[in-house]
């Protein structure tokens, strides 16, 4: 541990101000889901959830902005804590996963034929996010060689092909549904649309974590001596995509349709 | 702490190397899945599918969260909650089968 130790205490550790956004957004978070799992008010309590998500996602961010400081997090610890949350979300994908194989096990069989119709679009999609995959990788490795223009324009592509990923998913959706696949419409839509849709979610997140690092690094935040926040997203956003690596096998060419010809 | 926690401390991969070859294994991943099941059977090709996508799991977590250069203690926070989700599996298969 004396390497890191070491490290560690060459940084400098900056404690952000106290803030009371976290709370709005989490507030937001509980009113949002606890509107979803209402039968009567949901259409009216879940709307509310999602405008005080919004409104503390957007101070929280506002305030991170506004600090401009070169460094929030020491890198060791920052990074630890990050794999950290990361082991709790194999847990959370974990979860999700088996129980989408258990309800298509259950499923009619020839269910998921709207599913092998859209591989080809899927495949183009795994492909724009291997590619921002790359583009993270890149940026973090301008930042570390202080290279900031290579830094903001990787970034930059990140969040476009990001947006581009989340653009067909939604495109993918509105095809499944008028092929039949819904979220209320059996377990193995409700699993599908769970488990891809939480992916989503996290992509979406992924690109507004993303433009907060590209405002800080318009601002000046990152170089070569600091740039533990490049390097924290990127593993959030590699992560996202080894996710998504497996989803594709999992629900997409691993299904009970897989290698029967699509019409 | 055998390895370095410092960047620059490692030569950086071939970062579009490693992309040409995840690229190179999901088109593979894709001939493979629309193979016949009467041609190859789900037996093969299951097995084949996961080796792939481990392969690509595999290179992103080695070379592009820099697992390979980075310390132990990181792949050690990410593999202790490898039992866990065993058991969360186990314990979903067996209550299936037992159903």
């Amino acid at each position: 541990m004396s390497e890191m130790t070491h490290e560690t205490h060459e940084e400098h550790i900056h404690i952000p101000e106290n803030s009371f956004w976290p709370l709005v957004f989490g507030g937001g978070m509980f009113v949002l889901l606890f509107g979803m799992a209402l039968r009567d008010y949901r259409m009216f309590i879940t709307p509310v959830g999602l405008l005080i998500l919004v409104v503390g996602l957007g101070g929280w961010i506002t305030s991170i902005v506004r600090e401009k400081v070169p460094s929030i997090t020491p890198r060791i610890a920052g990074k630890m804590a990050m794999w950290v949350f990361l082991a709790s979300e194999v847990l959370f994908f974990t979860g999700l996963i088996a129980s989408f194989l258990l309800l298509r096990a259950e499923a009619v069989p020839g269910v998921d034929h709207a599913l092998v119709a859209s591989i080809p679009l899927v495949s183009l999609n795994t492909f724009i996010l291997l590619t921002s995959s790359l583009t993270v990788v890149l940026s973090h490795d301008a930042a570390a060689r202080n290279l900031q223009g290579r830094l903001k324009l990787f970034l930059l592509l990140t969040i476009v092909l990001g947006t581009t990923f989340v653009s067909m998913q939604g495109f993918e959706y509105s095809t499944l549904y008028r092929e039949g696949l819904s979220w209320t419409g059996n377990g193995y839509g409700t699993a599908f649309f769970t488990l891809t849709g939480t992916h989503g979610w996290h992509v979406l997140i992924g690109i507004l974590w993303c433009a907060v690092v590209l405002i800080r690094a318009l601002q000046g935040g990152f170089n070569d001596k600091n740039y533990s926040g490049v390097e924290i997203f990127g593993l959030y956003w590699h992560f996202v995509d080894i996710v998504w690596i497996l989803l594709f096998t999992l629900v997409y060419l691993m299904n009970t349709s897989a290698g029967l010809p699509v019409k | 702490m055998e390895h370095s926690t410092s960047h620059t401390e490692h030569k950086s991969p071939n970062y579009v190397l490693i992309f040409v070859w995840l690229i190179g294994i999901t088109a593979a991943e894709v001939g493979v899945g629309y193979i016949p099941n009467t041609v190859l059977p789900t037996i093969v090709q299951y097995p084949l599918l996961l080796g792939m996508a481990g392969i690509k799991v595999l290179l992103v977590a080695l070379y592009y969260m820099h697992l390979r250069y980075d310390s132990r203690w990181f792949l050690l926070a990410m593999i202790a909650s490898m039992p866990l989700s065993v058991m969360f599996i186990l314990a979903l298969v067996l209550g299936y089968v037992r159903k």
